[in-house]
């Protein structure tokens, strides 16, 4: 059984528009969505700027409540849980983010924003098990224990992620939701981070729903992943293999476009014309189809569903 | 004056430092690049490591106070730009050297219209072709369709990717012999930096201008560069040939650099890390800078910082600042 | 931006409609026989019964609210308990010398603070930037009477560059027009200084230079407007405040005003007068805040699209 599993999900954001223009206009930030994060494994969400990856993230574990569809986790339906009922499924799944400056609060020490996770769920019996719970947490993440009683402010932003990740653990969850936590962060630090987390999974069964935008990242670290234009999947499988093979156009575009290192592969490109359009008014048919270089008249007209074409793998186009 | 042989662009042992309150923090030491006419080059490196600031001394633009130059030269067509007086270091800011930085949205004045932006550039510095027909054509140049009535725009009404256009076409507009690109692509999709890679590719080609690309993304390196420098806690580690870098880095960061960000395709288990964090303004260590993250750091590297030298392996000449890089 | 205008003209309907029942109620609801003070103190009962039935004193009170809105919907104002004059004829003569007053005021210290934000913001540090902060506090705390005072004492009877009082020609107006400008200039410096600063520091002044744009280019053409931007809100308010009436300057300097009209009509309880006056205000306000707003749109594309 899936630990969290998502249902034609839709979050829709209204706009402020005029008393004159009667069509109630919204921001299509998640329109439809459907997935699967199965215990202690990773499912990678990539996607260009705006295509409402953070909002699925959020939506996911009920930061930004769902317009339509269904959230099931580890089994009970959570989709329209009242905040009461839901704050004790909360230490279940956690989230960090991408900015590790502006979400630890540069007031508290290191030891208080761990330990307020711990009291928040009452998971520490007393002051010196708090403390002692706390030293373990950083040595977990890789920080040492007399770094309990310094500010934010006093480390770098590896170190901070370190510390954001430390009080996402606290709470023991099944599931972290990680909202680009590697995208803020200096290129020789990105693969700490990257290599804490992979550690931290196989030591303690965790999942993870990892977003990014740097696919070369998402399939080092998923196994399976999903790719999203303008708010919907428009393919998904084993990472490998969709980085192999991509079958979408725009996947197959967005992986001809990621520059290599090594001159020796290199790749075919595809060039997009235009830009990506607004979530506000998407376009009609295949949200794609504006800008996709082999788009046909009914791309045009007909919304494509996403088929499972067979080895796990699914893609929303008309052409495959 | 300038001859075939003189360089376009010349940094010598720049040094700079901030002066903050009565301590200065140096934040180039030592730094020397050199660009050749119809060339381009690549300078890399982490956040910090003093990228901007080379690229914006090249033509005096950091604010001084609190920038201070203690040392070196900057040669720009053999003349040197640290001797330059006002009107003649204008004539060169946007006539020979032209820039393009990282947030086109902050970049372009919101209140002004992009086309009158772009006409004030080449009153600037070409004032017989300052007309809306020239505007058109620059914008045309870089790619924006229906560029008549675009010109009429203000920035806001544009995406990211056509604000970047209209900078390079900003930039474009003098006819430069050196167009400076400070992390162009940045804040901008991975399918729109694409786009811009290929226009600044094409544009090379027609105008035979310079580029000095500055980025943190090894990619682009291999993408675009005739060369290129790695700059870590600001000086220069490294300097070779694009492809004979990218084939065989020889300085521990680079070397650590290229292993440790992961690559579409490349299946690796692990990532292999650098331990520690860049070190911050102020805090670099002595001795070699790299040296409490190094692998390779053996007991000199805390006393004495390596020169950056002439070293030949296998047949090549190539520029490290490593004693140690063939061990 | 049809949208925008709308729901602006309804907030200013709203807007002037509660303040003319507030300003009716409070007056309605006050201590002391209006039909008496008209009459004078030796009226005999008959006159006051007849004052109280001229302007429907008598009458309840929702009544003559009901009245009061449509006599000002017509744009009457009624008459002055005093002279008898319509009130709007009243405002309306005095208004000319208001508004000379005002812009006169204006000009002087935007032709002052303008060139001081912008060399301070320039300039930070200086002896100069130093002096206008401190001048800036320095003239916020001033009294406006006591300046008025002390520049028609020393500039008038000492020193005799100006004339005393009263007002026949434009030099009547430079010394009241000086006292506003003194109090404001300090704000408005630096203010303009503040924004200055931040546009600056922002990257398309950078941008700017880097095409090798002069420094005056760079500060009037580039920062300058954007600097100017949110400045165009404050100094709407404070015209529409000195259209209403500048009342201890203009009674110091004896010009006949809309701020001597309401300091009169207050003494007088000329109570047409006193709601005339506060209406005016009100209208001023509203009106200089539409202006603003369609300005805002003209100087700020980004706000023109919303
Ligand atoms: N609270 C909100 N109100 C209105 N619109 C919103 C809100 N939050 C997000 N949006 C819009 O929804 C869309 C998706 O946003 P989201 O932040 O999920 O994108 P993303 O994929 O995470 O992008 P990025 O890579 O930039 O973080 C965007 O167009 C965004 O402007
Ligand atoms: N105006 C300034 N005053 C003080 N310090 C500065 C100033 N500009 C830059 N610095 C410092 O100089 C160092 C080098 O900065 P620089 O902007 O060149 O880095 P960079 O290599 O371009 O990094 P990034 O990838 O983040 O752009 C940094 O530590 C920065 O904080
Ligand atoms: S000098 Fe030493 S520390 Fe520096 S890079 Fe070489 S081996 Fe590493
Ligand atoms: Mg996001
Ligand atoms: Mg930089």
């Amino acid at each position: 059984m899936s630990l969290l599993s998502i249902r034609n999900l839709q979050v829709h954001f209204p706009v402020n528009q005029g008393i004159f223009s009667k069509a109630h206009q919204v921001v299509r930030a998640v329109d439809g969505v459907s997935l699967d994060v199965e215990p202690g494994e990773t499912l990678g969400l990539v996607g260009e700027s705006g295509c409402g990856k953070s909002t699925l993230g959020r939506a996911a574990i009920r930061l930004i409540a769902p317009t339509a569809g269904e959230i099931h986790f580890d089994g009970r339906d959570i989709t329209r849980l009242s905040s009461g009922d839901l704050r004790p499924l909360r230490r279940q799944f956690q989230m960090i983010f991408q900015d590790p400056y502006g979400s630890l609060n540069p007031r508290m020490t290191v030891e208080e924003i761990i330990g307020e996770a711990l009291d928040i769920h009452g998971l520490a019996a007393d002051a010196s098990a708090r403390h002692g719970r706390v030293a373990e947490l950083l040595s977990d993440v890789g920080l040492d224990a007399s770094h309990a009683n310094r500010y934010p402010h006093e480390f770098s932003g590896g170190q901070r992620q370190r510390i954001g990740i430390a009080r996402a653990l606290a709470v023991e969850p099944k599931l972290i939701v990680c909202d680009e936590p590697v995208s803020a962060l200096d290129v020789s630090v990105q693969a700490q981070i990257v290599n804490l987390l992979r550690d931290l999974q196989d030591r303690r069964g965790l999942a993870y729903l990892f977003i990014a935008h740097d696919l070369a990242v998402v399939e080092h670290i998923s196994r399976r992943v999903l790719v999203m234009y303008l708010g919907r999947v428009v393919e998904g499988g084993e990472a490998r293999e969709v980085c192999r093979a991509p079958k979408h156009p725009y996947t197959q575009a967005l992986l001809s476009a990621v520059p290599a290192v090594d001159p020796a592969t290199k790749r075919s490109r595809i060039v997009l014309t235009g830009d990506v359009p607004s979530p506000i008014n998407p376009p009609s048919g295949c949200p794609f189809h504006p800008r996709c270089p082999v788009a046909q008249a009914r791309c045009r007209t007909e919304v494509p569903v996403n088929r499972d074409i067979g080895n796990r793998r699914q893609v929303a186009c008309h052409l495959v | 004056m300038s001859t075939d042989t003189t360089p376009l662009l010349a940094i010598r042992d720049l040094r700079l430092d901030f002066v903050n309150g009565d301590r200065p923090l140096r934040a180039l030491d030592g730094v020397s690049l050199t660009v050749h006419a119809g060339e381009t080059v690549c300078l890399v490196g982490e956040s910090g490591s003093g990228k901007s600031v080379t690229a914006l001394s090249i033509t005096r633009l950091l604010p001084s106070p609190p920038a201070r130059v203690v040392g070196g030269s900057i040669l720009l067509q053999g003349r040197d730009v640290l001797q330059m007086a006002p009107r003649e270091l204008r004539s060169v800011r946007g006539g020979i050297v032209s820039y393009v930085f990282q947030d086109p949205s902050a970049s372009l004045n919101p209140v002004i219209r992009i086309g009158k932006q772009i006409l004030e550039t080449l009153e600037l510095h070409r004032p017989d072709a300052a007309n809306d027909a020239e505007v058109v054509q620059l914008l045309k140049l870089v790619g924006i369709p229906a560029p008549e009535s675009r010109a009429r725009d203000y920035a806001h009404q544009l995406s990211g990717g056509m604000q970047q256009r209209v900078m390079i076409a900003m930039a474009l507009a003098s006819r430069p012999k050196l167009l400076v690109a400070d992390e162009p692509t940045t804040a901008l999709d991975v399918t729109i930096q694409a786009q811009i890679l290929d226009l600044l590719r094409d544009l090379k080609q027609r105008t035979g201008m310079a580029i000095l690309l500055i980025t943190h993304n090894l990619g682009l390196v291999s993408e675009i560069a005739d060369r290129v420098a790695v700059m870590y806690a600001g000086q220069i580690v490294e300097e070779a040939p694009a492809r004979e870098l990218l084939a065989r880095p020889l300085h521990p960061y680079t070397r650590a650099l290229m292993d440790s960000v992961p690559e579409l395709g490349r299946d690796v288990t692990r990532l292999k890390a650098i331990a520690g964090n860049v070190p911050q303004l102020g805090a670099w260590p002595t001795g070699c800078r790299f040296h409490p993250r190094c692998p390779k750091a053996i007991a000199a590297c805390a006393q004495h910082n390596p020169e950056l030298s002439l070293v030949e392996p296998a047949g090549s000449s190539r520029l490290v600042r490593c004693p140690y890089w063939n061990s | 931006m049809i949208k925008r205008l709308f729901t602006r003209l309804l907030w200013s309907v709203t807007t002037l409609m509660g303040t003319a029942v507030l300003t009716f109620l409070l007056i309605n609801v006050a201590p002391g026989d209006v039909a008496r003070v008209i009459a004078g103190p030796k009226a005999s009962p008959d006159v006051i019964k007849a004052i109280r039935a001229r302007y429907h004193l008598d009458e309840p009170l929702w009544k003559r609210l009901g009245f009061h809105l449509g006599q000002l919907a017509r744009g009457d104002l009624g008459h002055s308990f005093v002279t008898d004059q319509p009130v709007s004829e009243a405002i309306l003569s005095r208004l000319p010398t208001t508004a000379s007053l005002a812009s006169l005021a204006v000009c002087l210290w935007m032709f002052l603070a303008v060139p001081l934000g912008v060399y301070t913001a320039r300039h930070q540090g200086t002896w100069l930037d130093r002096s206008v902060l401190v001048a800036a506090t320095l003239t916020l705390s001033l009294p406006a009477f006591w300046l008025a005072r002390m520049l028609q004492y020393w500039m008038s009877y000492k020193l005799g560059w100006f004339p005393v009082a009263g007002f026949r020609g434009f030099w009547h107006l430079v010394l009241p027009a000086l006292t506003i400008a003194i109090l404001a200039v300090g704000y408005y410096a630096r203010l303009i200084h503040t924004n200055m600063v931040q546009v600056l520091d922002s990257a398309f002044i950078r941008a700017a230079r880097a095409r090798g744009a002069s420094e005056s280019a760079v500060l009037f053409r580039h920062a300058l407007p954007n600097a100017l931007i949110p400045v165009v809100t404050i100094l709407g308010m404070d015209i529409a405040f000195l259209l209403g009436g500048v009342m201890f300057t203009e009674n110091v300097f004896a010009l006949p005003g809309i701020g001597t009209l309401a300091v009169q009509s207050v003494f007088n309880l000329d109570v047409p007068v006193i709601m005339g006056t506060v209406m005016f205000s009100a209208l001023a306000i509203v009106i200089v805040n539409l202006i603003v707003d369609m300005l805002y749109s003209w100087i700020d594309p980004r706000v023109r699209a919303v």
